[in-house]
């Protein structure tokens, strides 16, 4: 039989680096959920990406058991990492900001492919294309 | 309330009133200095930049993503978002004391005007609203899940019980009684279990323990009850191992059990016949040339592995000359008993 869900949290948390403090102590703790065990957990499936801040989804359920997906951190984030810029370009037709290569925007479809609604990664590369270009980013090659 | 329980539990006379339970459990919060986070809510406009798809009209930053991305460089130890019905979500960030209150508001406040500036009307509405700011003080956010807290049978012989909870105790049954703080190793987790089901498997009696990251001293005190001659935890954390001297207290075995505040590396020595580490693959690794010097011929009881991160430790125990005899899985978790052949 299924278990009743009681709540669902949503964070962001960096990765690696979960800790009984806020926002995870709080979130969870009001729940009855073993914070220790969670921290644990999520520190062990985020540890390649240390200190990039990860979106989790956590469900809780009525006898305080829990289970979390991850979610791969915005795109945008990533791409701002792979440009080594500072921020978006406000006008992004006609300021460029900064420039990546093809092999990084594959790279970043990779990443991002689990939770892309893309059914290639032809589809996922021109998925973060776009959102280059409105950040202002070209894409060099 | 779980410290009333055990007052009430101690003055009974239920629980050994010879330790001074008390004052040990006191002890932790009157040295730490009290923490404080600072917590910003902000209000978003709904809307996920993934989902809008490959139209270049409407991709681009959400404002929850813009947002995430300002607060990141602001050094921001993390977000928790509630939904506010309809179109809006209600957004919790934290930062810890280090930022000056006055200064974070006008950063949010830069933060918001640029991202409902740089909006226009592409993605509709991303205006931010930011609210007060409000200090967050330490609490024992565990409580709650402490007051649910259940005793765990491990094996037929050993079980892990908290230290308010009085269980009639059968004969040859080992009770490990555990005060559960912000320290790992309540015995609710699988890779204790494991590490737990190994000791009684596997450790000879009087033999000489090293609990490698020993936390809340469950495995020292486990090992002790066992029959193990004597036991040493290594833990680095301060808090952690406050929390490992009034658990030993409270199962009387600190005779036994040797409390030690310190990284494990090159400084730790002694004659030691079993290891228990249980902790992360990627932090177990680097130790690994230490615990085999430590253990030269010895055995090894080692968890906090998963499926995917037992396999490089496996290799690189397997270049030290240890040869793993016994795997024990539970769920995604792994654990296992090794032992070592000198070269």
């Amino acid at each position: 039989m299924a278990k009743k869900v009681k709540a669902i949290v949503k964070l962001h948390v960096p990765g690696g680096q979960a800790n009984p403090a806020p926002p995870v102590g709080p979130a969870l703790g009001q729940h009855g959920v073993n914070i220790m065990e969670f921290c644990k957990s999520f520190n062990e499936r985020t540890k390649d990406k240390q200190g990039l801040i990860i979106p989790v989804v956590i469900t809780v359920f009525e006898d305080r058991s829990f289970t979390y997906i991850t979610k791969t951190p915005p795109a945008a984030i990533l791409l701002k990492k792979a440009a080594k810029i500072a921020k978006a370009s406000g006008e992004p037709n006609r300021q460029k900001v900064g420039t990546i290569t093809r092999d990084q925007v594959r790279e970043i479809a990779t990443t991002k492919m689990p939770d892309l609604n893309a059914a290639s990664i032809e589809a996922a590369m021109s998925m973060v294309e776009g959102t280059a270009r409105s950040m202002g980013i070209e894409i060099a090659g | 309330m779980a410290r009333d329980q055990l007052h009430h539990a101690a003055t009974e006379g239920r629980i050994d009133p010879q330790c001074d339970i008390l004052a040990a459990m006191k002890k932790p919060e009157s040295k730490r200095p009290e923490k404080i986070w600072h917590k910003v809510t902000v209000s978003v406009a709904k809307g996920d930049a993934e989902k809008r798809g490959t139209d270049p009209e409407r991709t681009g930053l959400s404002p929850m993503d813009a947002f995430v991305d300002a607060v990141q460089s602001l050094r921001c130890c993390g977000i928790e978002s509630k939904d506010e019905g309809g179109e809006r979500e209600q957004v919790d960030a934290y930062f810890e004391d280090a930022i000056d209150p006055a200064d974070l508001q006008a950063h949010m406040e830069l933060i918001a005007e640029l991202i409902s500036a740089a909006g226009g009307s592409a993605a509709g509405g991303r205006k931010l609203k930011v609210g007060d700011i409000k200090e967050v003080p330490e609490e024992d956010w565990a409580e709650e899940w402490r007051r649910n807290w259940k005793p765990v049978r491990v094996t037929r012989r050993v079980l892990i019980c908290p230290s308010w909870i009085e269980t009639p105790k059968k004969p040859g049954q080992i009770v490990i009684y555990i005060y559960p703080r912000m320290a790992f190793g309540t015995g609710s987790h699988a890779t204790t279990q494991i590490c737990l089901k190994l000791l009684e498997l596997h450790m000879r009696q009087g033999s000489r323990v090293i609990d490698i990251g020993a936390g809340s001293a469950i495995l020292s005190i486990g090992a002790a009850k066992l029959g193990a001659r004597s036991v040493v935890a290594v833990e680095m954390d301060e808090v952690a191992t406050e929390n490992a001297t009034e658990n030993c207290k409270f199962n009387r075995v600190l005779t036994k059990v040797r409390i030690m505040c310190n990284r494990f590396g090159p400084s730790i020595r002694g004659r030691f016949d079993l290891g228990v580490c249980n902790m992360l693959g990627h932090e177990m690794l680097p130790l690994l040339p230490d615990i085999t010097r430590l253990l030269a011929g010895k055995a090894l009881i080692a968890s906090g592995l998963t499926r995917e991160s037992v396999i490089p430790v496996r290799r690189e125990m397997a270049r030290l000359g240890w040869r793993l005899d016994k795997t024990l899985k539970n769920g995604e978790w792994v654990g296992f008993y090794a032992t070592h052949k000198r070269k």
